[in-house]
Order: structure tokens, then C-alpha cells, then sequence
């Protein structure tokens, strides 16, 4: 085993070294091309490792799905703006989407569950305001691709934990 | 020039909707805010699409007519 890992070590060094600049070039340009630069798993969990709020806005849609701006904004602990801003990056990486009321009210999306929240939450208002909220508010929702890249982090972190509790042992 | 998947989108949204502001488009087509400014605006330089002001901030956004049977 180890003398594998070994070789691939090796092998692994000489293409670094062998490749240049120019390589990386036309590999990114490839990907950019066929629009799959920001859409792999591991390129995702680097920017959500390095960028905290990022990584905070995230939680906080996946905890409340889907979720208001002011929720968000209360989960994790930023102002509206930021959260905006990190949704919104977030949304470049294909994780979370928006819905608007309006558009689920003219069946141009559909989704019951964004429909059901907003009646539970304008239940007590009065018309005028309801219909105040029903023109502006929008909802984030993860995405299939999300909910994929969730479960499979949460499987690889199981594993890794199983693996140190039997080292230890 | 040819025009990219995600430019094609963009133009369908607005024949079949009219007149809609960015963060609409970007919630329809599910691409992110700035990404999506700077498709408008290359849209909008090629002479496809045009801009209108509504109030301080909202910008809605709109097929030019002589575009619109393409």
C-alpha cells in the first residue's frame, strides 16, 4: 500500500513539474467554456472553508428552507446587505436559488412550499398590507444540486469521524 | 457574436415577460446578481435590449421592438 501511495507521490510531482502556466491556461479556459469552473464539489467547499459568511448565510437558508431575508439575517448574525451580497455569490455557485411570491402566485414557478410559508406568515395581517408584501418578498431555496453537495459533505464528514474514532481506539 | 446559453435565456425571459427589474431576471434564469448586470449590460451595448429608471434605485429592463419578432 504505502509503496503505491508512494508512486502516485512521484507521479504526481512530475506532472507539477512537468506542467506550466499555459497548461492551466487552456484546462481553465475548457471549463469556463463549457461553464463548469464554479460548479465542482471540491472548488465549493474550498470558497464555503475560506469565507465565513459565506459559509453563516448557507446555514442559516438550509436551516429555515426556504427562508426570508430577515430570517437569514437574524440566524446568522449579519446585516441585511451582506446577507444579500453572500446570497448572492451563493446563488453564482448554483447552491441556492430565489423565488419570488409574485411569480408562484402567477404560476410561473411552482412551489407550494414557498406558498404555504407566506400564507402562514401574512395569516394575521390585514389585506392591504398582505398584498403590500405579496408584490415584494422573495424566498431562498437550495437547489437539488445543494441539497446533493450537503448530503455528500455530511457523508464524507461521517466517515472521517468513524475513521479518527477507530484510530484512537 | 455569438450569443451565450445563459444570453439566450436572458432574452427569452423578456419576450415572454415584457418588462422586469434585475432581480427578477436573476431569480427567473437563476443566475447571481452581478453576473447577470454584466449580461445586461453587454445585451444592452449590442443594442438588443434597453434600460429604463424607475424611482432612485429599480431598473427595469426591456427588448428593444425592432428585436422582438427574432
Amino acid at each position: 500500500m504505502n509503496s503505491e501511495f508512494e508512486k502516485n507521490k512521484k507521479k504526481i510531482k512530475e506532472n507539477m513539474e512537468n506542467q506550466s502556466e499555459k497548461d492551466y491556461e487552456k484546462v481553465r479556459e475548457i471549463l469556463i467554456k463549457n461553464g463548469k469552473d464554479k460548479h465542482n464539489r471540491p472548488f465549493i467547499q474550498r470558497r464555503l472553508h475560506e469565507k465565513e459568511n459565506l459559509r453563516k448565510t448557507f446555514l442559516a437558508v438550509i436551516k429555515y428552507n426556504p427562508a426570508r431575508i430577515s430570517e437569514v439575517s437574524e440566524e446568522s448574525l449579519l446585516t441585511k446587505p451582506t446577507c444579500y451580497s453572500q446570497l448572492h455569490n451563493l446563488m453564482d455557485l448554483q447552491l441556492v436559488g430565489r423565488v419570488f411570491v409574485m411569480d408562484v402566485k402567477n404560476k410561473v414557478v411552482n412551489n407550494e412550499v414557498v406558498e404555504k410559508k407566506f400564507e402562514e406568515w401574512t395569516k394575521n395581517m390585514p389585506e392591504q398590507l398582505k398584498r403590500y408584501y405579496l408584490a415584494k418578498t422573495s424566498f431562498w431555496v437550495i437547489t437539488e444540486f445543494g441539497k446533493s453537495f450537503c448530503q455528500k459533505a455530511y457523508e464524507f464528514n461521517q466517515e472521517f469521524k468513524e475513521k479518527n474514532i477507530e484510530k484512537n481506539d | 457574436m455569438e450569443k451565450t446559453e445563459q444570453e439566450k435565456k436572458v432574452i427569452e425571459v423578456l419576450k415572454t415577460f415584457g418588462k422586469l427589474p434585475t432581480a427578477r431576471i436573476s431569480a427567473i434564469v437563476g443566475i447571481g446578481y452581478n453576473y447577470i448586470k454584466d449580461i445586461l449590460s453587454n445585451l444592452e451595448s449590442e443594442g438588443i435590449i434597453e434600460s429604463e429608471k424607475a424611482g432612485e434605485l429599480a431598473t427595469y429592463w426591456k427588448l428593444i421592438e425592432a428585436n422582438k419578432n427574432e
